[in-house]
């Protein structure tokens, strides 16, 4: 039971964390902020997928983890080289 | 005491984790927040992986030793990328007492 | 052709992780795919680099002393920057630091970025010329900047990776 409360507590303050982070995202003055506050967004999801996965004691979550943070490494450095020289390659 | 091993890393990665977020909101300029961002949100993750593996079978604690790896592998080329663009474009650090020996 | 093996043999173990299998079926299909994904980037994967090394025994024997340096550094640096973040310690100086980047390898550069952008504290910005820039959350002394991270390099990195 009091497992339980904690996993469930857990999720919660994932949720207003990630929300957090979607207002943050929303309202940073400048594009490298923004990129930052995306970049953290995937690793409280990664966090969150982490809680569910440690609960249920199932491992399929934790496949969707890992593709998450291959995913938003390509995402994260294909925005940094935009931002950096306007186009995604050299 | 796995349990209780596996409910103190739950706690401290969820509190790392609000660290890191706070610090986005809190500091104030790109180069600071990466600090906060990327390297104190990563140890955070790794403390939940590690919390999810410690009572879990072999699929959860290989998947999890994967994903930590690649995280290690990635989250500071991530913040590297996102620095180097923003020193490129001139974002100016707004800390007081900013340091540049560029 | 020792790297080819290597990077096969790296694969076919990323590939056994994320099955989680230890079934030799598994593991044979995971070096076929290995032996073709390498063979499709052969021409990228990157050479040995040159020069002298140091002997393999000593680069594995320091390899896990060197690992703990790094996470100790990554909780050490962890915890400056949450005092930091909630206002117990004074967030000063924050800046750009000129390291000189002294013996190391094209390799080394790779790996001490690698290893001071993971730890919080110092970030890895750019290459210039012979200097290494990092941004570091305090650089009100950027003399004991450069003497820690050389310090670092001298005890723990140069015998594993120069």
């Amino acid at each position: 039971m009091s497992q339980n409360a904690l996993f469930y507590g857990g999720v919660v303050w994932v949720a207003v964390l990630l929300g957090i982070v979607v207002i943050k995202v929303a309202t940073s003055r400048t594009t490298g902020q923004k990129i930052l506050a995306l970049d953290l967004l995937t690793l409280v999801l990664i966090g969150l997928l982490a809680l569910v996965a440690g609960e249920t004691q199932r491992s399929d979550t934790l496949d969707a983890a890992l593709a998450l943070a291959l995913l938003s490494f390509v995402a994260t450095l294909a925005a940094a080289r935009y931002y950096e020289n306007r186009k995604p390659y050299e | 005491m796995t349990a209780v091993i596996a409910d103190v890393l739950f706690v401290l990665g969820l509190l790392i984790l609000t660290i890191g977020v706070y610090g986005v909101v809190r500091l104030p300029d790109t180069f600071t927040q990466s600090h906060a961002a990327s390297k104190a949100g990563f140890l955070g993750v790794a403390f939940l992986l590690i919390s999810a593996s410690v009572e879990g079978d072999g699929g959860i604690i290989a998947r999890a030793v994967l994903t930590i790896t690649v995280l290690a592998l990635t989250t500071p080329v991530a913040a590297h990328a996102v620095l180097r663009a923003a020193r490129t474009r001139g974002e100016e650090m707004r800390s007081p007492g900013a340091v540049d020996e560029s | 052709m020792r790297r080819f093996v290597s990077t096969v043999v790296l694969l076919a173990a990323v590939y056994l992780l994320t099955l989680s299998s230890h079934d030799w079926v598994d593991l044979l299909f995971g070096l076929a795919f290995g032996t073709i994904v390498a063979a499709a980037l052969r021409g990228r994967i990157a050479a040995a680099p040159g020069g002298a090394r140091p002997p393999i025994a000593r680069r594995v024997a320091g390899f896990p002393v060197f690992a703990g340096a790094v996470i100790f550094d990554v909780l050490a640096g962890t915890l400056d920057v949450a005092l930091r973040v909630l206002g117990i310690r004074r967030l000063e100086c924050p800046g750009i630091v000129r390291v000189p980047i002294g013996e190391r390898s094209e390799r080394g550069i790779a790996i001490s970025a690698l290893a001071t952008t993971l730890s919080p504290g110092t970030v890895f910005v750019d290459v210039d010329g012979d200097d290494m820039l990092l941004h570091v959350i305090d650089a009100s002394d950027p003399d004991a900047v450069r003497a820690k991270l050389q310090q670092f390099y001298d005890r723990y990195q140069r015998s594993v990776f120069p």
